[in-house]
Parts: structure tokens; C-alpha cells; sequence
């Protein structure tokens, strides 16, 4: 496992397309960081681009990614070595390289310019929703064949977790305007890996009052260690499932 | 008798008398006296029960005189015209929920002067009732309640005129400073903070300045409500946070003035209900959530030559048409420009956003701020600004701030340390 | 070396094993001959592991596969189409890949023979088909297996290069090892072939050595014998 690991650890950090990625957050994270009037602003700015982009470069580069590694990783697998250890390796390998292309890109900035508790919050969703999607990625991959249909369901997944299911929220928030509405509200927050992020930065950001009575519920469940215990297994759990998933169909696909 | 009594034998008609109080001689002192006289309380703790001065007397402490009321009544009542109390200690009243134990209450009295004592843990520290002419300057005042139910106002005054209330600081008490029915007043130049429910609470007093105060940290900034002709100048008002939390709120006033004011990290900064011919000008809203929420109860209001800084919604309200002017301000938001270069833009500003109108509406929807739907909705309402029908419109946004944004932080800096 | 029972292998509704039965000894060379779908890459894929049979056993070694990957340490696969992983040096590939089998003194003839030392400071993302191909051949052979899965492998290889590898599939056949080739070029397996299995719709329809064949049908070359094979067969 450790040298599937380096195998495919070495390739994804170099590959262009993670650099640039990282490159491209770091240039977003000095900018913002760097020229905004406040660091709540800076905040407030930075999470728009990492809610989007986080997911976005996840799911499609580690779509893309997994397609075009399949002669490889057919190859490996006629090497003495047990398909169990290939997915975990590839899958660490995968998982490491973009959440360290994410540290590099908006972790060492926010670290060097602040180190307020919002910021960190920032940092570790970030990390957390770069290994939901990227699990995610396994699993497409395991479940579509085909490269370019792989890609587009990758855009789907993207396109649902940051708009559609807001939008679908939105909706039944509104049709539900009259009922009590914060508990479920806070379930179908926390089952949306992106919402569930965003909140918690929402939280620590000054403005986090403005939730009013819905921000009230969350903050008494979220502001004990407890709450973020559960916030934070439940975006492993997201990551878990869809990985466990996918590595047991790896277990007995054909290649 | 142990305590010891100082007479100064002097022609009693044209000098005061002056009189030296210790421990357990305050009241028998006190019997002695006569009007104009000076009693000077010495270092020590003073438990005497509740103390009612009735002769118009001057009480200063000397080194640190303590009058302990061990949890018990009041401490002291002022009935009597002319008293004037300086460096005394004030701790532990009672705690009662039926009536208002106060350290010192004044009652009734004229031309009071309480300055430079110091109050600790009283349920109400300084009460006024039908006072007039009072004034209450320099004091400290340090509660440390927790509850709502359970604590007093600091200063806390009823049916009065003409008080002047300046230089205080307040802390940890119900409400810091509390007004009711109190007409022709000052406050000035105090600090109140970290009080459970307001600031400063202001209700049917009409012909009131409240100038140059620091509120930071109370459950809420100011509630200013159903009074006339109030004046609110240059006053900080920084971190009221909450759920339902404002720096000022304005219910059912009118002709009033509130002019270069600071809102610094307020959950709302102006909450506007019911009023009517207020002029809102010159003051700068910076990161809070709500600058300005104005409901479509207000009209003939003036917002003018304000700065907007940094706030998540610049101005938020519930209805469709808002009978309000604004005109000059600065905000941060206008991507306007200005040909002419005469510094405002040529381009009007709507200051309500489409999705600060969701929230209005559905106060849940907030969830979504900072969420790709936000920053599509606000994208959508750039680019098609017609879609949305609102009057609330500034006609004249200008260019460049009126006082910027370290304008905030100077003038927190300088009012919290009283410079 | 290698014993097949009873293999059998369905994707959805295509039954592509049928019930393969096969005994391949050491120190051969087998061709695996027959159509397009006729099954020859899912019974190599079954053998290297990477296709799990539904019924039958394979048997490499005298020990059962089934479930097991050890035994790949004696089998060395050359894919068609390899693909390394694209920024990473040739060098580290390599390095990386010795590492994986473990195997203490790997056989670096092909590295030096191929040149493939010189693309080393190279990205295999940089290298041409050939190169690939190359660098394929070269990692197939460094491991001492018993065994060898050979897909293709003189396509994209310049003449000299298949002369090359060629060699080398015929000394590691005399040394006792057994070789499996797919091919498509039949001239390449008229020089190294010593047996012919052949595969219709998922069945053997027969395996003999290339020496019975040729006697069988009077022809000497490999592609006459076919012609007239599945001229008989279709028969």
C-alpha cells in the first residue's frame, strides 16, 4: 500500500492540473487576504471561491484523473500485490495530494495572514470537502465506464451539492415558512456536504447573528465540542461512504 | 459610643459645619447635622442599615469608605434638595423583584450631585425618581449579574428633568442607562457595556441628547422608543450581537436626529420602526450584518451622507414602498460611475438587496449566506436591476466616503478611554 | 506450469468462457490464437488476476488462485497499451515498481539492450509509444517471473527492438519458463510459438504443439495453417 501510495502520491502532486489548481487558490487567497478591507470581508470572499472550486476541481479532476490512471492501475493489479491495498493506497494517494494541494493554497495563506478561529474553520472544511469529493470521484468512477460520461456526472454532483439541492432547500423553506422549520433545516444542512461547510464557517464569521432563530438552533448544537464532533464525523462519514462503497465494487470488478 | 465625633467649633451661621464619620457614626452623624453641613465618611466598611438623608448635605469619602448593604435593603435615599455625594464606595443591596432596591436613590429631590463613587453589585446603582436638575457624573458602576430577571439598571431614572448623567461607566448591570419619562436631559461622555438587556433604554422622554457614549457588548445598543425631538451624536456603538440584536432601535420616534454616529460589528445596526421625520445623517456603518433595516411602517426620513462599509446588507426592509429619502451616501457596494468627476455617481443605488428582501421575508433563508445561490441571485439582480421593483433608491451615491473607515476605529478608541 | 478447469466467465448475456480447459508446461511458448471476442484477453485477464472467473479453478504452481495474489510474484504482464504515471520520471517508475515486486537483483539487460537508461531524467508522460513500449518490455523481464503474459508485445516497436525482444522471449523460454503471447502478428509467433491454443466463442477448440500442426497440415507457416484451420472449422 505504501508504494501504491508513493506511486500515485508523486504523479498527482506534479500533475498540471493540481498545481495549478494550487496555484490558482493560493493566488485567490493572497488576493483576497491581501486586499480586503477586513479579514471578515477577506473571509466572506475566500469561502465563495472555495465552496465552489473546492468541489468542482475534485470531482472532475479526480474523475478525469482516475479514468486516464486505468491501464496503470490494471497494471498494478497484476503485481503481487492484494486489490484491497491498491484502492487504499490509490485512495490516500488521491485524498493526500488534494487536500495538501488545498493546504498549500489557502491554508498557508490564511496561517501567515491570521489565525483567527474563522479562518482555521475555513481551513479544515475546505480539507474535509476536499475528501468527500474526492471519494466521490471513486465512486463515479466505479459506477460509470465511460470517461466523458463520468465527467458530466462529476459536473452533475457539482452543479447539485452547490445549486440545486441550495435552491431545493430554498424552496422548502419557503413552503414551509409557516411551521418551525429549524430542525429540519439543520438536518438537510448537515446532509449536504458543502451547506454543512459553509455553515460552520458562517458560524465563526461575525455576521454568523444574522441567522437569527435558525442561527440560534445551530449555534447551541454547533458551538459545544460535541455539535462539532458530529459535524465533523458527519463530513467523514460523507467521504467514508461513498470510498467504502467504491472500493468494494474494486474488490470484485473486472479490469 | 467608640466612634469618636470631630467637632470643629466655628460660628455655625456663616460656615458649614464639618464632621468626621467612621463606621457605625453614619446615621447618629447624620441626626447631628444640619443643612450645609459637610460630613467626611473615612476609610472603613459602613453597615448601617438603609441610610435616608433628609438635609441638604455634603457626604465625601475619604481614603475608601465602603457602605455595605449586605445584600440586605437599600443603602442610601437622597430626599432632600442640594446633596452632593462624592467618593463613596456602594456595594451589595438586596435583591428584590417587587420593589427597586437602589444603592442610591434620589427622590424627589433637586440639584443632586453624585460624582465619583464607585457601585458594586447594587440590584439598581443610581435611581431617580421625580428628580430635577440632577447630575451624575463620573461614577462606576460594576455589576456582575448574570440573568435579566434578577439585575437592575445602572442608572436608572423616572419622571425627571433636567439631568445631566456624563462621564460614567457602566457595566454588567439589566439595562446600563434607563430612561422613562425624562425630558431636557444629557447624556454624555459614558460607557456602557456588557449589560444584559440594553445599553441604554429610552422611553417617552422627549428634548434628550445622548452624545458621545460607547456602548459595546450589551444584549442590545440602544432601545430608543416613543420620544420626541431626541438628538443622537456621535456616539460607538460595537458588538451587539444576537439573533435579535441592534445597535439602536428606533420605535415610534419622531423629529429627531441621529448624526455621526459609529456602528462597528453590530448584528443590526439601525433598526427603524414607526418613526417618522428623523434625520439619519452622517454617521458610518462598518461589518455589520444589518446597516440599516427600515420597515415600511417609517416615513419622511432622511438618509443622508452616510458611509456603508463592509456590512452583509446594507439596508434591509419588509415592504414594497418606503415613503424615505436617500440621498449622498457612500456605499462600498455601487459599482457606479462618474463622468462628470463632480465625486457622485451618475448611476442611482439600490441599497435593498434581492436576497436581504428573502431574509426580510423568511428569516431561514439566511443559511444561504455566502452561498453560490447568494452570489448568483446578487449576480442576476446586477445585471437586470429593473427586474426587481423597489423605491428605495439613493439617488445620489457619491464616490468616495464621507469620513472612512478609520473614522470607526479612532473614534472607538477615544470615546472608550473617555480622551 | 499452469493448470485450467473448467474456466467459465460471463459478462451479462455473453458467456465469453465456456468451460476452458488447458495445461500449460514450463519451458513453452504458448500463442493464444482465435477471433475477436473469442475469449483469449478475459482467460490471460482471469490468469494475471484482474477478471474473477465465475466457475472452474486455475491452478498456477500447483496452488489454487482463487482469491489469492502471491502468486503474481511469478508472473510478469506486458499490457498493450501502457500507460506509466504521466509526471513521474522514468527513473522512479522503475524504481518504484522493483520496489513493489521486491525481488533483490532484477534483470536489467533490456534497461541497457533498449536504452531505456537514457529516457530515465524523462517523465513517462514525455515518452513516445515506442519508448513506452520500450520501457514495458524491460519492466516485464526485470522480475525473474516463471511465468510471462505477453499482450502485444512487438506492436509500436521499431524492427530492431522486436529482434531484440524476441531474443529475450526465447532465452527465457530456455530457461524453463512457460510464455503466453497474444498476437496479432503472425510471423513474430511463427519464431517463438512452440504451442497453439485456440479459442472460438469461448471454448478451446484445440491446443497442440506447433510441430504437430505443422505435420497435421503440411504447412510450414502459421498464418497457412490458420487459413485452412478455420477453413475446416467452419466446415
Amino acid at each position: 500500500m505504501w508504494l501504491i501510495f508513493r506511486l500515485i502520491f508523486g504523479d498527482v502532486v506534479r500533475n498540471r492540473t493540481v498545481v495549478a489548481y494550487s496555484l490558482l487558490l493560493f493566488a485567490v487567497s493572497t488576493l483576497f487576504l491581501g486586499f480586503s478591507p477586513s479579514e471578515a470581508k477577506a473571509l466572506a470572499g475566500l469561502q465563495n471561491v472555495v465552496f465552489s472550486v473546492v468541489p468542482l476541481t475534485n470531482l472532475v479532476f479526480g474523475v478525469a484523473y482516475l479514468y486516464d490512471s486505468r491501464e496503470f492501475v490494471t497494471l498494478l493489479a497484476a503485481q503481487p500485490i492484494g486489490r484491497a491495498n491498491l484502492y487504499l493506497g490509490r485512495l490516500a494517494a488521491l485524498s493526500l495530494a488534494m487536500t495538501s494541494a488545498y493546504a498549500v493554497g489557502v491554508g498557508v495563506p490564511l496561517i501567515l495572514w491570521t489565525r483567527s478561529e474563522a479562518a482555521m474553520t475555513l481551513f479544515g472544511v475546505g480539507e474535509l470537502m476536499s475528501l468527500v469529493f474526492v471519494a466521490l470521484s471513486f465512486r463515479i468512477h466505479s459506477w460509470i465506464r465511460d470517461k466523458s460520461m463520468g465527467m458530466g456526472a462529476g459536473l452533475m454532483f457539482w452543479l447539485f451539492f452547490t445549486f440545486v439541492y441550495d435552491a431545493l432547500v430554498l424552496q422548502s423553506v419557503f413552503i414551509f415558512r409557516e411551521y418551525p422549520f429549524e430542525k429540519p433545516l439543520l438536518i438537510l444542512v448537515f446532509l449536504n456536504p458543502v451547506d454543512l461547510a459553509r455553515t460552520l464557517v458562517l458560524l465563526k464569521l461575525e455576521n454568523a447573528a444574522l441567522l437569527g432563530l435558525t442561527g440560534a438552533l445551530f449555534k447551541e448544537f454547533l458551538d459545544d465540542s460535541l455539535g462539532w464532533l458530529v459535524a465533523v464525523g458527519m463530513m467523514l462519514v460523507q467521504a467514508a461512504v461513498p470510498a467504502f462503497w467504491a472500493g468494494k465494487r474494486f474488490l470484485k470488478a473486472d479490469l | 459610643m467608640a466612634a469618636s465625633i470631630l467637632f470643629f467649633l466655628a460660628p455655625a451661621l456663616i460656615w458649614a459645619a464639618q464632621w468626621e464619620c467612621r463606621p457605625g457614626g453614619l446615621r447618629k452623624t447624620l441626626e447631628r447635622a444640619d443643612n450645609g453641613d459637610t460630613l467626611w465618611l473615612n476609610e472603613g466598611i459602613y453597615r448601617e442599615g438603609p441610610v435616608v438623608i433628609q438635609k441638604n448635605v455634603v457626604l465625601l469619602g475619604r481614603g475608601n469608605a465602603v457602605l455595605d448593604g449586605q445584600y440586605g435593603g437599600e443603602i442610601m435615599t437622597v430626599a432632600a434638595d442640594g446633596v452632593i455625594i462624592r467618593r463613596l464606595v456602594l456595594q451589595n443591596t438586596g435583591t428584590a423583584h417587587l420593589e427597586d432596591r437602589a444603592g442610591l436613590k434620589v427622590v424627589g429631590a433637586e440639584g443632586v450631585h453624585i460624582s465619583d463613587c464607585l457601585f458594586i453589585q447594587c440590584y439598581f446603582a443610581v435611581y431617580l425618581a421625580k428628580a430635577r436638575r440632577c447630575t451624575i457624573e463620573r461614577n462606576v458602576v460594576e455589576g456582575r449579574f448574570r440573568e435579566e430577571f434578577n439585575a437592575g439598571n445602572g442608572i436608572h431614572a423616572w419622571k425627571s428633568e433636567a439631568l445631566r448623567i456624563t462621564d460614567n461607566r457602566i457595566n454588567g448591570q439589566r439595562d446600563g442607562i434607563y430612561f422613562e419619562f425624562v425630558t431636557d436631559s444629557e447624556i454624555r461622555g459614558n460607557v456602557s457595556s456588557n449589560n444584559i438587556r440594553y445599553g441604554l433604554h429610552f422611553m417617552f422622554s422627549h428634548d434628550d441628547v445622548y452624545a458621545d457614549n460607547h456602548f459595546e457588548g450589551n444584549g442590545a445598543g440602544c432601545a430608543v422608543m416613543y420620544s420626541k425631538r431626541v438628538q443622537m451624536l456621535g456616539n460607538v456603538f460595537v458588538q451587539h450581537h444576537g439573533p435579535s440584536s441592534y445597535a439602536i432601535l428606533l420605535k415610534d420616534m419622531s423629529d429627531g436626529a441621529i448624526s455621526g454616529n459609529c456602528f462597528l460589528h453590530n448584528t443590526s445596526a439601525l433598526f427603524v420602526e414607526g418613526s417618522s421625520r428623523m434625520l439619519i445623517t452622517d454617521n458610518v456603518f462598518d461589518n455589520n450584518g444589518w446597516a440599516l433595516r427600515i420597515q415600511a411602517s417609517c416615513e419622511s426620513n432622511k438618509v443622508d451622507a452616510n458611509d456603508f462599509f463592509n456590512n452583509t446588507f446594507d439596508v434591509s426592509t419588509n415592504g414594497n414602498v418606503v415613503e424615505n429619502t436617500f440621498s449622498q451616501n457612500y456605499w462600498d457596494k455601487y459599482e457606479g460611475y462618474d463622468l462628470n468627476r463632480d465625486g457622485v455617481g451618475d448611476v442611482a443605488y439600490r441599497p435593498v438587496s434581492l436576497f436581504s428582501r428573502l431574509i426580510e421575508q423568511t428569516p431561514h433563508t439566511a443559511i444561504f449566506v455566502g452561498s453560490f445561490l447568494h452570489w448568483m441571485l446578487d449576480r442576476l439582480e446586477k445585471a437586470f436591476p429593473e427586474s426587481i421593483p423597489h423605491k428605495l433608491i439613493d439617488t445620489h451615491p457619491v464616490l468616495y466616503p464621507h469620513y472612512g473607515r478609520n473614522c470607526c476605529i479612532e473614534k472607538k478608541v477615544r470615546t472608550k478611554t473617555g480622551a | 506450469m499452469v493448470e485450467i478447469v473448467a474456466l467459465k466467465k460471463r459478462f451479462g448475456q455473453k458467456q465469453v468462457l465456456d468451460g476452458i480447459d488447458l495445461h500449460l508446461p514450463g519451458a513453452a511458448t504458448v500463442a493464444f490464437l482465435g477471433a475477436n471476442g473469442s475469449g483469449k484477453t478475459t482467460l490471460i485477464k482471469c490468469l494475471l488476476g484482474l477478471v474473477r472467473y465465475d466457475g472452474g479453478q486455475i491452478k498456477v504452481m500447483g496452488k489454487d488462485i482463487g482469491g489469492q495474489w502471491d502468486y503474481r510474484r511469478f508472473v510478469g504482464y506486458m499490457p498493450q497499451l501502457p500507460r506509466y504515471p504521466e509526471y513521474m520520471t522514468t527513473a522512479r517508475v522503475v524504481e518504484l515498481l522493483v520496489q513493489l515486486r521486491g525481488v533483490e537483483h532484477p534483470d536489467e539487460e533490456l534497461l541497457d539492450t533498449f536504452g531505456v537508461r537514457d529516457f530515465f531524467p524523462l517523465c513517462t508522460g514525455m515518452l513516445s509509444g515506442g519508448m513506452t513500449q520500450k520501457l514495458s518490455a524491460a519492466l516485464t523481464f526485470m522480475f525473474n517471473a516463471e511465468i510471462y503474459v505477453l499482450d502485444e508485445p512487438t506492436a509500436g516497436l521499431d524492427p530492431w527492438a522486436a529482434e531484440i525482444l524476441k531474443e529475450k522471449i526465447r532465452n527465457e523460454a530456455q530457461k524453463g519458463r512457460l510464455i503466453l503471447i497474444t498476437s496479432h502478428i503472425l510471423n513474430d509467433l511463427d519464431e517463438l510459438a512452440t504451442h497453439v491454443a485456440y479459442l472460438l466463442n469461448g471454448k478451446i477448440l484445440f491446443f497442440s504443439t506447433i510441430a504437430e500442426l505443422r505435420s497435421q497440415y503440411g504447412e510450414e507457416k502459421l498464418s497457412k495453417i490458420l487459413a485452412r484451420l478455420t477453413h475446416v472449422a467452419n466446415i
